[in-house]
């Protein structure tokens, strides 16, 4: 029966222990970027493109909102400017049959043009105003977006880097796959042996000698 | 004291005036006092508007740089992991070479 290990490549036991040791060194140094920080990095970044798009979704909304808010008040501010202007028709009507002569009544008439003009105008420049303030809203709005799409954005870049295969990955994987050992198992070996040197410093201090 | 609060009490009296059956110049002036008041109280809602000015959003332009600076990273680390595998390719064929099994 076949063994499913890769080939054990012909070595000298000395030249095998001195590639583990080499490999066990390069272990110790850097194991690349931990599994659990790729994960958490890749979540962040979902988590972020899918608030950006509830940000997205909710500022259309308040748009929407707004949009009609401006569309009944400039409905109310036209209904009161036509009320208005029936009022000052009124109110000249009855200044015109009081008046004594043409002077007068031309008086009256011209009054009641610039009132109108006036009327008219001071509608327009609420609208406009009411107008502004809401282009104001969504320019912020867009500001906000932006600066989240330009955060989320980011975070995908450090991400790309984080999942990224590192060299130092490849150089150990390759050297384990020259030796024969398992990636895992030389990750335990540099663990076990870290965990023996702390038992054998802890013999050394508890019988009064220095380990060194 | 608010324009809702202007606008309701000329209402109060404006509607006294019109009890007490008085229908001359000085109501219909109320009347149209009323009328502005009211449209300009159309607008006002609108003011709260007016402090979205002073609302500051986080500056991100330094983000887009430095993100650069990553991508250049990411190409660096990506020349370096070509070049280990070229390296480990070479150091293999030198290995079978010299006679030592190694894996493919």
């Amino acid at each position: 029966m076949q063994s499913s290990r890769p080939e054990t490549p012909n070595l000298s036991t000395s030249q095998r222990v001195l590639c583990g040791i080499m490999v066990l060194a390069a272990a110790a140094n850097g194991c690349g970027t931990p599994m659990a920080v790729k994960r958490l990095s890749a979540e962040e970044v979902k988590a972020q493109v899918s608030y950006l798009g509830s940000l997205k979704a909710y500022f259309e909304v308040i748009s929407k909102f707004v949009d009609a808010q401006v569309q009944a008040s400039d409905f109310r501010i036209d209904r009161l400017t036509k009320d208005l202007e029936q009022e000052f028709k009124a109110s000249a009507v009855g200044q015109l049959a009081n008046a004594q002569d043409d002077k007068a009544r031309r008086k009256v008439l011209d009054d009641l043009a610039t009132k109108i003009d006036d009327n008219e105008s001071t509608a327009t420049q609420q609208k406009q105003k009411i107008s502004g303030l809401v282009s104001k809203l969504k320019a912020k709005q867009a500001e906000m977006l932006e600066a989240y799409q330009n955060i989320a954005a980011a975070q995908q870049k450090l991400d790309e880097y984080i999942q990224l295969e590192k060299a130092d990955d490849v150089a150990l994987n390759q050297l384990a796959g020259i030796v024969g050992l398992n990636r895992d198992k030389i990750t335990q070996s540099a663990t076990d042996i870290a965990n023996i040197a702390d038992q054998v410093e802890k013999l050394f201090t508890v019988k009064g000698a220095s380990p060194q | 004291m608010t324009i809702q609060e202007i606008i309701d009490t000329l209402n109060t009296t404006f509607q006294k005036l019109d009890d007490a059956g008085v229908d001359d110049a000085t109501k219909r002036d109320l009347h149209i006092l009323i009328l502005q008041l009211e449209r300009e109280l159309e607008t006002a809602a609108f003011d709260p508007l007016k402090d979205v000015d002073s609302v500051t959003v986080a500056d991100t332009s330094q983000l887009k740089i430095l993100s650069q600076q990553v991508q250049q990273e990411i190409d660096n680390e990506k020349a370096r992991v070509q070049l280990v595998q070229k390296l480990m390719s070479t150091a293999k064929i030198a290995l079978r070479a010299a006679g030592v099994g190694v894996p493919a």
